[in-house]
């Protein structure tokens, strides 16, 4: 009842409900904004319903031949209509060809549809021989060392980057055996999906739920205190263990935002881009690869689904992280508004710490495991992530040592509060 | 029983209340002070929203800060600012303390429509409290500290925002309630304890000068008080030499009632010392230099 009572201070607050639509119509608005690209996606589902997502040598032979049929019924269409014929789709779209095509309106707009989608297909194969010789070539003690460079790390630090990046070696190699990089996906220089998902929409999610967390759980908190109905509170029989039910709704109420936001944001996601037949697509697959050329090396063989999920339920302890930190201070500091304001400061000088620790130490690795630098980085989340965060468990260690070092203080500072004055 | 045995409380160097030793049973007890002698300190305490620096308050015989939600279930408790959220309603807000009463919503919810009927809010039940004057308020205030029909019930000030018809009214309600409990209610306005007091408790210079009966008390100064006529022109020489109780102007001259320990004249006229004259009296004090303020 108690608890029921305190989660209706949260939802009855207008600011909170407020925010929250406003959140989610931001981010409806950034998927509209990104909606343009969902027809050229879309060409990957057939071809994958046609040869699988494996391109190997038999599902890249069969790629190969859909291409050719699929060229071979175009070079026909061209020759009845222009006399013309083309070696590649992509031909097509050469400037000197292209312009007087489309102004002499020669092709209906279901012929440019199929040519396009041919063009998509030919980068799909395309891309197959470039991403089986960059891994091939792919030597991840290079990447090390080229990070250790270019961070000016060394000793302790950069033996320690060296020694993850070993660690690292033998899951690429597993990585390769798998075939985990062969798998077709929405192709990332054209799409470049997984860093709209994971780093603009996941990014925005965030600091969204976090703003609404540590607003909320500042709120709750101190509610009595800024309202001046602790004294008749804490001298009811629930009296200062109200904290507990406090710290509890918070959590829960997080939880219920955070996933919230994450279940509308990415239904509406889903709904406008479809991942029919690309859920069960290693996370680690080559086609990823964005404009930066860097490939995407999970710690773990993980499906696309699986990756999700496992970001998501991260999202969801990071928040609960949010909560504990702004538990503790509100329990040192009895007014919302310094609250947040400190909550951002601590924030910032989460981000900030890292760079004053001397390159060549480990403390310079370790200052990066703490949530504020965790969720900045959300594109690379379990997996190869740069010199300073490359670590098999970096992000299980971080929300766990947190954790425990937040729930003491938590636990701490409830029982500080239990004697003290009013 | 509930004992406050050597209770001293410091804010850091500040002493607030020092050595302070009192036993309350059933019936009214007037804390009674001026504003900043330590009442709210120590009834703070009482309700365990402060806790004592030395010395230890017992329930039964048992520490109450040992008993922790066992004496706190215990105890009604109207603070002198006593808050509300503006946009419940007396029966919503009400609830809502008895939840943290530890009272089952299904007893809740009839205590709360009795309790309303007794501070006469029941018209205004679920009304938002934000239109509500400071009577009203007042009302809702005492309504909470009766709501899980305390053994202890701790009243802070609890007349302030009250009408004269509501302030009788309080008064009888509390002499009922009286009968099979502890009720403490700290004041500084006189006639709120003067007639429904079991036992005045003064506190002076952080200690407790007196816990007794109100003719007890008033004996202290019997003999010393007197009644006279003073004209215009007189008064003032007459306020410096004798300390001036009350005056009222009547008929062209001033009617002082004032207290000395001098030699009576036979110009004056004893009459039988009342609670605020023994108040005015003991915080003497206070009232010259409060008036020397003003």
């Amino acid at each position: 009842m108690i608890k029921r009572l305190e989660f209706k201070k949260i939802i009855s607050s207008p600011i909170i409900l407020g925010l929250f639509v406003l959140f989610l119509l931001f981010n409806c608005f950034l998927i509209y904004e990104q909606s343009s690209i969902r027809n050229d996606m879309k060409s990957l589902q057939p071809i994958v319903k046609e040869t699988g997502t494996l391109m190997d040598d038999e599902g890249s032979k069969k790629l190969q031949i859909s291409h050719e049929e699929d060229l071979n019924t175009w070079n026909q269409l061209a020759e009845s209509k222009t006399g013309d014929t083309y070696q590649n789709a992509s031909d097509f779209y050469k400037p000197e060809l292209y312009y007087s095509l489309i102004e002499s309106k020669i092709y209906s707009e279901k012929e440019l549809q199929d040519i396009n989608e041919l063009a998509i297909k030919e980068t799909y194969l395309n891309s197959i021989q470039d991403i089986e010789t960059k891994y091939s070539t792919l030597n991840v003690m290079e990447n090390a060392e080229e990070g250790i460079r270019l961070f000016g790390l060394k000793g302790a630090a950069a033996e320690k980057v060296r020694e993850q990046y070993t660690v690292l070696k033998p899951r690429v190699e597993e990585l390769i055996q798998n075939k985990e990089h062969l798998h077709l996906f929405f192709h990332g220089k054209m799409f470049g999906t997984h860093s709209f998902l994971f780093k603009t929409l996941f990014g925005f999610m965030l600091f969204q739920a976090m703003i609404l967390i540590v607003l909320f759980t500042a709120f709750i908190v101190n509610y009595e205190f800024e309202h001046r109905t602790a004294l008749v509170t804490y001298a009811t029989k629930r009296g200062r263990r109200l904290m507990w039910d406090k710290l509890l709704v918070s959590t829960f109420a997080s939880t219920l935002v955070t996933v919230a936001l994450l279940a509308i944001t990415l239904s509406v996601y889903f709904i406008v881009f479809d991942y029919s037949g690309m859920w069960n697509v290693p996370i680690s697959t080559g086609f990823l690869i964005e404009l930066n050329k860097i490939p995407f090396i999970s710690w773990w063989n993980v499906t696309f689904i699986q990756y999700l999920f496992m970001s998501c339920g991260l999202v969801v302890i990071c928040q609960i992280l949010f909560v504990l930190i702004t538990f503790c201070l509100s329990m040192l500091i009895r007014n919302s508004y310094i609250v947040f304001t400190l909550f951002g400061v601590i924030f910032l000088a989460g981000l900030y710490i890292p760079s004053l620790m001397p390159k060549d130490s480990t403390m310079l690795l370790y200052t990066h495991f703490s949530p504020f630098i965790l969720v900045m980085n959300v594109k690379k989340w379990w997996m190869e992530s740069g010199v300073f965060t490359t670590f098999k468990y970096y992000e299980i260690l971080t929300v766990t040592g947190w954790l425990i070092v937040l729930l003491l203080t938590a636990w701490l500072l409830i029982k500080r509060f239990a004697r003290e004055n009013i | 029983m509930l004992i406050v045995e050597d209770v001293t409380k410091n804010f850091g160097q500040f002493h607030a209340l020092k050595n302070i030793n009192l036993e309350f049973h059933n019936g009214v007890y007037g804390l009674l002070a001026p504003n900043g002698a330590g009442k709210t300190t120590l009834i703070k305490m009482l309700t365990t929203l402060l806790f004592p620096t030395r010395g230890s308050i017992r329930y039964d015989g048992e520490d109450i800060i040992k008993m922790d939600e066992r004496y706190r279930e215990m105890i009604g408790y109207l603070p002198q600012e006593f808050g509300y959220y503006k946009n419940y309603s007396p029966t919503s807000y009400l609830l809502y303390l008895a939840a943290l009463k530890g009272i089952h919503r299904k007893t809740a919810i009839t205590r709360v429509e009795e309790l309303l009927k007794t501070v006469a809010l029941d018209h205004v039940a679920n009304k938002k409290m934000k239109k509500f004057s400071g009577g009203m308020i007042q009302r809702v205030g005492i309504a909470q500290a009766m709501l899980n029909d305390p053994k202890i019930l701790i009243l802070d000030e609890p007349t302030a925002g009250l009408d004269p018809k509501e302030r009788v009214r309080f008064r009888n309600l509390l002499t009922n309630l009286a009968r099979d409990r502890i009720v403490i209610l700290s004041t500084h306005i006189v006639s709120d304890v003067e007639s429904i007091a079991n036992e005045i408790i003064m506190i002076k210079n952080q200690e407790v000068l007196y816990k007794d009966t109100v003719s007890n008390i008033c004996r202290k100064i019997d003999g010393l008080v007197y009644e006279t006529e003073v004209s215009y022109e007189q008064t003032e020489q007459f306020r410096t030499t004798y300390l001036s109780l009350s005056e009222k102007q009547e008929n062209g001259s001033m009617y002082m009632r004032f207290l000395t320990e001098d030699t009576a004249k036979p110009e004056w006229k004893s009459v039988h010392p009342n609670l605020e004259d023994v108040f005015l009296y003991i915080y003497q004090d206070g009232v010259r230099s409060d008036d020397q303020t003003a």
